[in-house]
């Protein structure tokens, strides 16, 4: 009995100082800026995230901090489950004192945080998750979700800018004019499949087929012999959990068409050994790239590849505009208050690594998302050349032109 | 009712368990409550789990069925119907019971693996139905939902202590009672104790309700607490992991194992969070290690005869 | 009629390399009793250190084989040492419940590889080079090569399991074990050899299956879960302890998904293959060829 009771105090004491020692933030010289960074470690695109914010975070601390207050960063691993990220949220906001967060890579973990920054009115700007539900809460319940930003394009946006570079490059040049969407199953492509089917057809482009397929799909090859059937030129895709397998299969497969749209995991250098070159002649739709966008651009990307050693992927430059335009709106709003750093995110004109980005109004349909155009961001096509990834569209950003895949040139001549 | 030195031991350590958990939030950050909140929705979870694991013997692959009925019933209920939140989470509870009557109950005659094998297919089924109405609950994205418990921290960690009170209370009475040796004999020697004329399936039943109740009830509170229903918190497998991993590791058979090792489990796993990507397979190793070394659980280690 | 010879070929493909997936599932869940959680980690775990040599240290197909499914043997072998006989020699755990100590070890063995796998080499799903590369035409329609010999080794291995569980002695003294393990005590026979023999054949085999899965559909370590569901499905379909039943689930199971992803739509792809359990669990739960 007399045991129980001490092991229980013992227990009981360790727990308190434990939990006591997590729960004090620790002493600083001068009053840092904190910012949380959540995101999914492990897949490539989200360890980007956390690497653009640290790198965003370094510079700006090399230069004198923001008005002269060093910024510290809190970064945090969501597992990309909502209830990691949820937690994570409150940590950084009750026991971290962040003043905004940014990041969040999939579009669950996003929406499922959007009511949290909304009750504990913390600034959050979503650098990741795609899906135009974020943007959609936003405009619904503009009072209380007007903390939520998304820095991305969008999946319409993203249809819209595949479609603008198909009609250009593909359609007006090659005369490819006839394309089959495949999609995963996912929420994000519901919208992005709508895109297409709108924006296509607008820019002069048959849809001769739709398919969208299970995220667990193991064989790859029914739907390739359905797409084939409708002798596509095109094949327009939607793939962000999927990526590796149909790649492949489509160049085992020698399957004569073009492989454009979003191909999230394509667009990062890590694909070619990951496919074994079976990449070769793909075509991703990113956010940017090593090509002179901005003048932030290049050496943005050659900064990074030099400190971790691999590409960014499109969240790593959405997070790095992020930390900056952070820093911008808490330099105008000389505060960190919530409401004055929204006001000044609203306002804000910046240009970043991938163009000048501005936030859409309480008016709009896509409220706190990002304007797409030639003005603002339109995004990049990238097309894997010789184990490299190009830039192919826009013509001002270009570094090399579209090249047709050996067998798809081939087969088609063939017939 | 008689008392065995471990059950007093338990009984003082329950008293003092919930005293702790009861001061806490006036010591620590609104962060820790906040935490401390899903550990305890999760302790209910695993408590449940216990019930049919440790008193009659059934291991429940599926615990996330019962738990992800009653959260998207109810949140289903709060999205479309508008329905307040007290009557969306009561009426998601008396769903994932019924469902779990009709669907996985009968199970319960069959000997062997079979329940088990049965349990693990209804949540890939549920999980399946989720994502093909995603019109109605958002696939795999999940579904926002407008009503919330509380918007204070304070005021959802007290609701949430008071919930794993309840079915802990609920759950020790039961066990303690007659019906708790029932269970343990039909669990150790289903002949011997059908030939003494209890009819074994009855009980399990009884207890099997009982865990759905409170997993149905712990889900849909859990859902109005998060703003959020979705299938990576309270259907996918590795919530399922993670409720036989904490009740393993716990201390099966003590109902406030389940609750040591919830919190544990969550614990751990922020306190390792600095290691971050593989914090996982930090807490797995400690868990494998407790497994291993201390098979009675973290419970067996404090609540340890003399 | 070209549909029906796509929907043959791909699904007797397709089955054939779940076949081999699962058989090592199967083997040691008749053979010792033991759901083996971490299979899908393993068969990831060879695929993944097999990609890894060809790619970054250039080795030939034949020697990144080789030593992801060493690595698969090794891990087997950890497994067995390190959890599974400390579990059945304990005797602090009542013999009823050794089977649910030995499921959750196993579970959090999985997560132990999973998250190392995850960070040692990344997520992104990683494919092996095809073996061959070229497609060929029968019957009016296109196959690689590479999936039909992809497709061969794995009935091959199939074959050879089955002659050498069924015609040789040491296949015979598993098959014994498996049955009844006092009476192969009383034969004389070592029960821990026989158990040193079952975790090597399951380390190969898991290891062939998991590089083969990858040659075909990529392999990363968040997919684990998965490949165990898969494996889980077709044992229970075929009936639990029998070989010969994972063995023909596995063309049920294969040609379910692609009979639905040819003719309904390839989004609900494992559909069926869930609808075809609930109903073989509900009129017939022994499975279709169950010992129990």
């Amino acid at each position: 009995m007399k045991g129980v009771v001490e092991r229980i105090s013992i227990l009981a004491v360790s727990a308190l100082l434990c939990a006591a020692f997590m729960g004090v933030p620790p002493v600083y010289g001068a009053k840092p800026i904190n910012i949380g960074v959540i995101g999914f470690q492990s897949p490539p695109p989200g360890q980007s995230i956390f690497d653009a914010a640290a790198l965003a975070v370094d510079q700006i601390n090399a230069k004198g901090g923001i008005n002269g207050r060093p910024v510290k960063l809190f970064a945090y691993d969501d597992h990309g489950k909502s209830a990691d990220a949820v937690e994570a949220f409150q940590r950084a906001v009750y026991s971290d004192h962040v003043v905004a967060v940014v990041g969040v890579w999939i579009s669950e973990v996003a929406l499922a945080l959007e009511p949290w920054a909304a009750r504990l009115h913390v600034p959050f700007i979503v650098t990741g998750g795609a899906s135009t539900k974020i943007s959609a809460l936003v405009h619904d319940n503009y009072n209380s979700y007007k903390y939520i930003f998304q820095l991305t394009l969008n999946s319409d946006q993203m249809a819209r800018s595949i479609a603008d570079f198909l009609k250009e490059d593909v359609a007006d040049k090659l005369g490819y004019k006839r394309a089959f969407i495949a999609s995963e199953n996912f929420d994000w492509t519901k919208s992005l499949d709508a895109g297409y089917m709108k924006y296509l057809p607008k820019a002069g482009i048959q849809v001769v087929g739709h398919i969208r397929f299970a995220p667990d799909t193991n064989d790859y090859t029914p739907i390739f012999s359905t797409i084939e059937k409708a002798h596509p030129d095109i094949v327009v895709t939607g793939w962000a959990h999927v990526g590796v397998k149909p790649t492949v299969q489509w160049h085992e497969q020698q399957v004569p068409v073009l492989l454009a749209g979003v191909n999230a995991q394509a667009a990062t250098s890590a694909f070619w050994a990951a496919t074994s070159g079976a990449t070769e002649g793909v075509i991703s739709q990113s956010e940017a790239s090593d090509a002179p966008i901005t003048p932030k651009t290049i050496p943005f990307v050659k900064v990074f590849e030099q400190k971790f050693k691999i590409s960014p992927a499109y969240c790593g430059y959405n997070t790095y505009d992020a930390v900056y335009m952070l820093k911008k709106a808490i330099e105008a709003a000389h505060s960190t208050k919530s409401d004055a750093l929204v006001k000044a995110l609203e306002k804000m004109s910046y240009t970043g690594t991938q163009g000048h980005i501005e936030f859409h109004g309480k008016k709009s349909q896509f409220t706190h998302s990002i304007k797409y155009g030639p003005d603002f961001v339109t995004g990049i096509q990238a097309q894997w050349q010789n184990g490299k990834l190009v830039t192919i569209w826009p013509k001002r950003a270009a570094t090399g032109t579209l090249v047709v895949p050996h067998f798809v040139a081939q087969k088609r001549s063939a017939k | 009712m008689r008392f065995s030195p471990s059950s007093r031991n338990l009984l003082t350590f329950c008293t003092l368990l919930l005293i702790t958990l009861v001061c806490l939030p006036w010591f620590l950050s609104l962060y820790i409550a906040g935490m401390l909140t899903i550990a305890l929705y999760f302790s209910v979870f695993t408590m449940s789990w216990d019930l049919l694991f440790g008193y009659s013997g059934e291991v429940n692959f599926g615990p996330t069925f019962l738990i992800g009925i009653g959260a998207y019933a109810a949140a289903l209920l709060n999205v479309n119907a508008g329905l307040p939140v007290f009557a969306c989470v009561l009426l998601g509870t008396l769903t994932a019971v019924l469902a779990g009557l009709l669907l996985v109950a009968p199970a319960l005659r069959l000997r062997g693996p079979y329940f088990c094998l049965i349990t693990l297919v209804s949540v890939l089924v549920l999980q399946e139905f989720i994502t093909i109405f995603a019109q109605y609950t958002g696939g795999e994205i999940g579904m926002t939902l407008p009503g919330v418990l509380s918007a204070s921290g304070m005021v959802n960690y007290y609701l949430a202590l008071a919930l794993v009170c309840v079915s802990a209370g609920v759950f020790l009475g039961i066990t303690s009672s007659p019906v708790g040796l029932i269970l343990q004999a039909g669990a150790q020697d289903p002949v011997a104790a059908e030939s003494l004329g209890f009819n074994i399936v009855k009980y399990k039943v009884l207890a099997f309700s009982l865990s759905a109740f409170f997993s149905g009830l712990s889900g849909a509170m859990l859902v109005f607490y998060m703003g959020t229903a979705s299938v990576s918190i309270v259907v996918s497998v590795s919530v399922i992991l993670q409720i036989i991993i904490a009740a393993i590791i716990g201390g099966r058979r003590t109902i406030v194992g389940p609750i040591l090792g919830s919190l544990f489990i969550i614990i751990t796993g922020q306190w390792l969070q600095y290691l971050g990507q593989l914090d996982y397979a930090a807490v797995a190793i400690l868990a494998l290690i407790i497994l291993l070394f201390f098979p009675d659980g973290i419970a067996g280690i404090i609540l340890r005869r003399h | 009629m070209q549909l029906f010879w796509e929907i043959l070929v791909n699904g007797f493909i397709v089955s054939s390399i779940y076949a081999l997936g699962a058989m090592g599932f199967s083997l040691i869940f008749g053979t010792a009793g033991i759901l083996n959680l971490a299979h899908g980690a393993y068969l990831v775990l060879a695929a993944i250190v097999a990609w890894f040599f060809i790619s970054y240290f250039k080795l030939p197909l034949p020697a990144g084989l080789a030593i992801g499914i060493l690595a698969s043997v090794l891990f087997s072998y950890l497994l067995f040492f390190l959890l599974v006989n400390p579990i059945d020699k304990s005797k602090r755990i009542p013999e009823e419940e050794k089977a649910i100590f030995v499921l959750t070890a196993t579970l959090l063995w999985s997560i132990i590889i999973e998250g190392m796998l995850d960070y040692v080499f990344g997520s992104t799903p990683v494919v092996i080079p095809p073996f061959v590369s070229g497609s060929m035409h029968v019957f009016e329609i296109s196959v690689t090569y590479n999936m039909i010999i992809l497709a061969m080794i794995s009935l091959l291995i199939i074959g050879l399991l089955w002659f050498a569980i069924n015609r040789t002695r040491p296949g015979k003294m598993l098959l014994a074990a498996s049955m009844s393990r006092t009476g192969v005590a009383i034969m004389g026979i070592e029960l821990k050899r026989v158990y040193l023999l079952l975790w090597g054949i399951y380390g190969i085999l898991a290891g062939i299956s998991g590089v083969l899965l990858a040659a075909f559909l990529g392999a990363s370590a968040r997919a684990a879960p998965e490949l165990t569901g898969m494996a889980f499905s077709i044992v229970v379909l075929g009936g639990l302890g029998s070989i010969t039943g994972s063995f023909f689930a596995s063309y049920i199971i294969g040609y379910l998904g692609t009979l639905t992803a040819y003719l309904i739509s390839p989004s609900y792809t494992p559909l069926p293959a869930f609808f075809v359990l609930v109903v073989i669990l509900l009129l017939r739960p022994q499975g279709l060829f169950g010992r129990f």
